[in-house]
């Protein structure tokens, strides 16, 4: 499933070839990396693409296929190791954890508070010529 | 159809990627850290809100390169079992290009997945920076367990590989 969610960071440059190629062009600092740092929860992702002029990434999400839980009768507070079992996620259980993490980087799109992308007026400029071209591939 | 067909398999196909630019670190993490007692498992707190860089790799990529990494981490939290807070970045170029699931709680021996991943592709050039953290999401610090195998020569596996082909 594919979402989007709210990038921060320092944009060091922005390449509009490699755009064309990959969705993304952009270089971070490495100080401060452009990154997504809105916890999704029980997911992992890969990026697809930037949008410079949103601060948004377009991010492919997939839900962990694995459930850890307790023995029945274990102790929630001390369990012992042997009482902590995984077993594989349910489907329902994989489409709970992707619809969380839809909504949680929706509330994160929408936070006023947000950290935006320090960049400079160059860069989406640059993006604003090119974004017709990102590749359809991806 | 039968002229066309052979025109088609005349052609020349040159579409077979050249060799890029690659790279490799893997080991134990960098920083200050330690065993914890003799167990097989090393300490790192990492803040709230934090990344740890782990292992970090600079190789130099010809322009038109498509380069794809995966970053791993093998260990876990000793918080509550129920805890979740740490995973797996991946870093390119100064941008986060995936990132794994949660690490699971150390003592969860049943399970023994204590391996995350995370991996991603995109277009690199010139010399660029490529590394694999470990992000801790919770408000507070949180101690990380770093699987060292047993002995005292331990493995603390962490890793980042990437490859290129130029396209």
């Amino acid at each position: 499933m594919r979402i989007r969610v709210p990038i921060t960071g320092t944009v060091k440059d922005f390449n509009p070839d490699e755009f064309a190629r990959d969705g993304i062009g952009v270089y971070g600092d490495d100080g401060d990396p452009i990154r997504v740092d809105v916890d999704l929860g029980h997911v992992s992702w890969r990026l697809v693409s930037i949008d410079l002029e949103n601060d948004e990434a377009e991010i492919e999400v997939a839900p962990d296929e694995m459930v850890v839980e307790l023995r029945p009768g274990a102790n929630p507070a001390s369990p012992k190791p042997d009482e902590i079992v995984a077993r594989p996620a349910t489907e329902a259980e994989k489409l709970a954890r992707l619809a969380e993490a839809s909504v949680r980087a929706e509330h994160a799109r929408n936070d006023p508070s947000r950290r935006r992308l320090r960049k400079l007026p160059e860069h989406v400029r640059s993006f604003q010529q090119v974004k017709h071209l990102r590749p359809r591939w991806r | 159809m039968l002229i066309k067909r052979q025109t088609i398999l005349n052609k020349k196909m040159t579409i077979e990627p050249q060799q890029g630019a690659s790279g490799l670190s893997f080991g134990k993490p960098g920083g200050s850290w330690g065993y914890v007692g003799s167990s097989n498992c090393g300490s790192m707190s990492v803040g709230a809100g934090a990344d740890w860089d782990t292992r970090t790799i600079t190789p130099t990529f010809d322009p038109n390169s498509l380069a794809y990494g995966v970053a791993s981490g093998c260990g876990g939290h000793d918080q509550p079992w129920d805890t979740y807070c740490f995973k797996i970045r991946l870093y390119m170029g100064g941008v986060q290009v995936a990132e794994s699931g949660y690490f699971p709680y150390w003592g969860d021996s049943d399970t023994a997945t204590y391996i995350r991943a995370a991996h991603g592709f995109r277009a690199l050039s010139g010399s660029q920076t490529c590394k694999c953290t470990v992000h801790n999401y919770d408000t507070v610090s949180r101690s990380f367990c770093v699987a060292m195998g047993t002995g005292s020569g331990g493995y603390g596996m962490f890793c980042v590989a990437v490859g290129s082909v130029k396209c």
